[in-house]
């Protein structure tokens, strides 16, 4: 297996703080990589930095051998780099379906005068894509809801639809920032399976931020953890994870 | 139809073109630009020396004008756009005055501020109301298509539009292109229904004057802004007696607006099913509780 | 010749500054740019002068008027409308809408009210000017120096070393953590609105001594919206700078070039500073986190 993702060398700072240090990373392809750390470790900076709003001080970040660094956003975004957000950031005054369709818009085939004619190819095109977008709905459980303000569902199923916003892309590699974040234990189990599902079903490749251990346990191929932006410790072995003296005392304090 | 009818009509369906630019750009974006009134002159005083000073006809004069306001747009949103908030909306300002200095002091071809006069008179009544509608299906069409489902994906949630794709760079200087496109029609129309222009004519006020009406309407509607601007041009020239305090209402209307109907009589909804809502079309029949 | 501009250029600059700074406060607490400050500096000028005309009140009191009337009209503004659409959880962009609606209807109130006729403050000062080292000084331009400068100078200190400014500073810098430390954070907003208020009460005194009083007169504060943002919007320190760079190098347009193209260079100079530093002169960028 090669690597969907790869980091090197990764360093950022702030005002003078060092936000992440010397980070590095290999997601394999169609693997599940569990980024873990305490509050404030570094872990959604590394995010941005993948996803392009924060420009690093150095480093490099590979996906599929094409480096991302210096390109805008919205170009990794249409390079197959789908994400979710720590604080839920829907489309809210929109509907569930129509933050779903917007998403998916790149490959929207028809031209501008097509647009304001509503001539051509755009009924078919426009079609084609709100069924696309119901597929998607329907696989994260949302399909009868479409029609419903995003901002107005709950705040589990806001999740569900910012991972079906991001499926839309039709993204290869799917950062996903605290999914489980505010859910019970219950509900946390019905998300382990459903991305299980999702990764299969779209052969993802999945990098995840999260705090419920179980989550990430039942979920992860490999584990990275992270501190004040350094890594303490990587591997595939999470009973080895747990055992590791410097994240122990990472989440527990100094004894 | 009396003359004084007619003229009406016709100040209403100006208002309402460049009014359906500012709805692009504020209700459906939510940029904000106080230099509109400046792309509205650029429309006016193209097609104006075009017709008079070269004799071109209005069919050619109206989109030379109409594409040197979107020039004007493009270069200025090139350069601003990526400037936040308030700092755009300085920068637009700025540039609104900048037009009306600019053509004060080029007085050898605009007259300066004493105006330029004499202009053809080429809008009449159903010119003007033809130019609308085409104006209102455009704008309605734009919104419904990716591009102003991309604008209001940036007016929710500008991240959020960069992570699935959207370059809002380009976007919102297409949203800022078509509101100066939309600005210089109805500069256009005015120019040769008045047949007299001058700068002052096209102030801070008046963009100023349009943003209200969009706020009005409703932000995010079409529909809304449409009806608010008939109402805001109508109602003074119906009760004249009110005429002077038009703007005094105009500011009332516009606090207790935002204070107590955030979104507009209108925001996010249409009166008409020709504004439809929803992007998509509705799918088989559902099942819903 | 120079001299003389450059004395006009500050007594221009002094008041733009004292209108600036009341933006500078009032954006680094609540984040929009308060559009209805220019009028609350237009009222001011009126109370001023229909108190001094009609009411025949020595210049003074109605100074002292025209102040109390400005700082009310802003603390009305702040606590009959901004709070309570804050307190809709409305986007902050709907702050600066409503400050547009008060703008539009403050200006229109008075053409009702008053009329749109110029207003004159009489000769308050004992001659209009002096001759200086071979420079002829106007008096007013000297009195308005004065004030603008005392006033500027309260403001610095009271704003960067008291303990009241380091609240003012606490609340702007973040509001939501000052409120959990106990800090009554809408206790600093009205106080802040009375001071911005009071700033441009005098302001509006300055500038229709300077020129005339009529309704508009609150759209030379756009100049010093500019000059705000000229500096970094929430600066106060960079709205003072700015102030006084507009106000001299607007003097020296007009002097030297053509006061016509005034406007274009102070706009052109606006823009060519935000493309080299988007935030404004002293303006912190801020990261925007995701």
């Amino acid at each position: 297996m090669s690597a969907a993702l790869s980091i090197s060398n990764l360093n950022q700072s702030f005002g003078g703080v060092r936000a992440i240090d010397d980070f590095h990373l290999n997601v394999e392809q169609e693997s599940i990589h569990g980024l873990i750390g305490p509050n404030g470790a570094g872990k959604t900076t590394v995010f941005n930095v993948i996803t392009g709003i924060y420009r690093p001080r150095s480093g490099s970040v590979l996906f599929e051998g094409r480096e991302l660094i210096g390109r805008k956003p919205f170009e990794i975004a249409n390079m197959g780099v789908g994400r979710t957000f720590q604080n839920i950031r829907l489309f809210p005054m929109l509907s569930v379906l129509e933050n779903v369709v917007i998403a998916g818009h790149r490959d929207a085939g028809y031209s501008f005068v097509e647009a304001l004619t509503h001539l051509g190819r755009y009924r078919r095109v426009v079609r084609a894509q709100c069924d696309h977008a119901r597929g998607l709905l329907a696989t994260v459980g949302l399909e009868h809801r479409e029609r419903e303000q995003a901002g107005s569902l709950p705040y589990g199923l806001q999740r569900r639809l910012e991972i079906a916003r991001a499926l839309a892309l039709r993204p290869r590699l799917l950062l996903l920032d605290e999914p489980a974040a505010g859910m019970n234990e219950e509900e946390s189990l019905g998300l382990v399976s459903f991305i299980r599902e999702i990764q299969k079903k779209f052969s993802l490749t999945i990098l995840m931020i999260e705090h419920h251990m179980d989550v990430v346990t039942s979920l992860c191929h490999d584990i990275t953890v992270l501190n004040f932006g350094r890594i303490l410790a990587q591997s595939s072995d999470i009973a080895e994870i747990k055992k590791n003296p410097a994240v122990v005392e990472a989440y527990l304090g100094k004894e | 139809m009396s003359d004084y009818t007619q003229g009406v009509i016709i100040l209403v369906c100006v208002n309402a073109v460049a009014v359906l630019g500012v709805s692009i750009l504020t209700g459906f974006t939510r940029l904000f630009s106080f230099g509109n009134a400046g792309f509205m002159a650029i429309g006016a005083y193209a097609s104006a020396i075009l017709t008079k000073q070269y004799g071109w006809p209005l069919a050619c004069s109206m989109p030379a004008a109409m594409f040197l306001a979107g020039i004007a747009a493009y270069c200025i949103g090139r350069l601003t756009l990526r400037l936040k908030g308030d700092y755009f909306l300085i920068t637009t300002l700025g540039f609104g005055e900048c037009i009306r200095v600019a053509l004060d002091y080029a007085y050898k071809y605009t007259g300066g501020p004493r105006g330029y006069s004499n202009i053809p008179h080429y809008t009449n009544v159903y010119l003007a109301i033809a130019i609308l509608i085409v104006a209102t299906i455009v704008a309605r069409n734009f919104i419904r298509s990716k591009y102003g489902w991309h604008l209001m994906a940036i007016r929710e949630q500008e991240v959020a539009a960069e992570a699935v794709g959207v370059d809002t760079a380009k976007y919102k200087l297409l949203s800022f292109v078509m509101s100066a496109l939309y600005a210089g029609c109805a500069g256009v129309l005015f120019a040769h229904f008045l047949r007299f222009i001058n700068p002052t004519m096209f102030n801070l006020d008046k963009s100023a004057e349009w943003v209200i009406t969009v706020v009005i309407g409703g932000l995010g509607s079409l529909s809304g802004s449409l009806v608010a601007s008939a109402i805001l041009t109508l109602l003074p020239e119906i009760f004249r007696s009110l005429a002077e305090y038009r703007m005094l209402l105009y500011g009332i209307a516009v606090v207790f607006i935002i204070m107590l109907r955030p979104n507009g009589l209108m925001g996010y909804r249409e009166i008409s099913s020709y504004f439809p809502r929803r992007l998509c079309p509705q799918a088989a029949p559902e099942t819903r509780k | 010749m120079l001299a003389q501009q450059l004395i006009n250029g500050l007594s221009v600059g002094g008041i733009y500054a004292l209108l600036s700074t009341g933006y500078a406060l009032i954006y680094s607490l609540l984040g929009f740019s308060n559009w209805a400050h220019g009028e609350v500096a237009m009222l001011g000028a009126y109370i001023a002068v229909m108190s001094v005309i009609a009411a025949k009140l020595p210049f003074v009191a109605s100074l002292a008027l025209a102040l109390a009337g400005a700082a009310l009209i802003s603390l009305v503004n702040e606590k009959f409308f901004y709070r309570h659409i804050r307190n809709n959880n409305s986007p902050t962009m709907f702050l600066m809408i409503a400050a547009m609606g008060l703008s539009t209807t403050y200006k229109n109130l008075i053409v009702v009210l008053v009329g749109p006729k110029f207003k004159y403050f009489p000769q308050i000062l004992p001659f209009e000017s002096f001759e200086f080292c071979g420079i002829n000084v106007g008096v007013l331009d000297i009195f308005s120096i004065v004030v603008s400068l005392a006033a500027i100078v309260l403001l610095d200190v009271l704003i960067y070393h008291t303990k009241f400014g380091l609240g003012i500073r606490g609340c702007a810098s973040d509001s939501v953590t000052a409120e959990l430390l106990g800090v009554n954070v809408n206790r600093y907003i009205l106080i802040v609105f009375l001071l911005a208020g009071g700033l441009a009460g005098c302001a509006g005194v300055l500038l229709g001594m300077k020129y005339t009083v009529y309704p508009s007169l609150g759209n030379v504060a756009l100049k010093a919206f500019i000059a705000s943002v000229f500096g970094g919007l929430g600066s106060i320190r960079g709205a003072i700078l700015g102030a006084f760079m507009i106000g001299i190098l607007e003097t020296l347009v007009s002097a030297y070039v053509s006061s016509g193209l005034r406007d274009l260079f102070t706009f052109g100079l606006l823009i060519a500073i935000l493309l080299i530093r988007p935030e404004g002169l002293l303006g912190k960028s801020v990261e925007q986190k995701s």
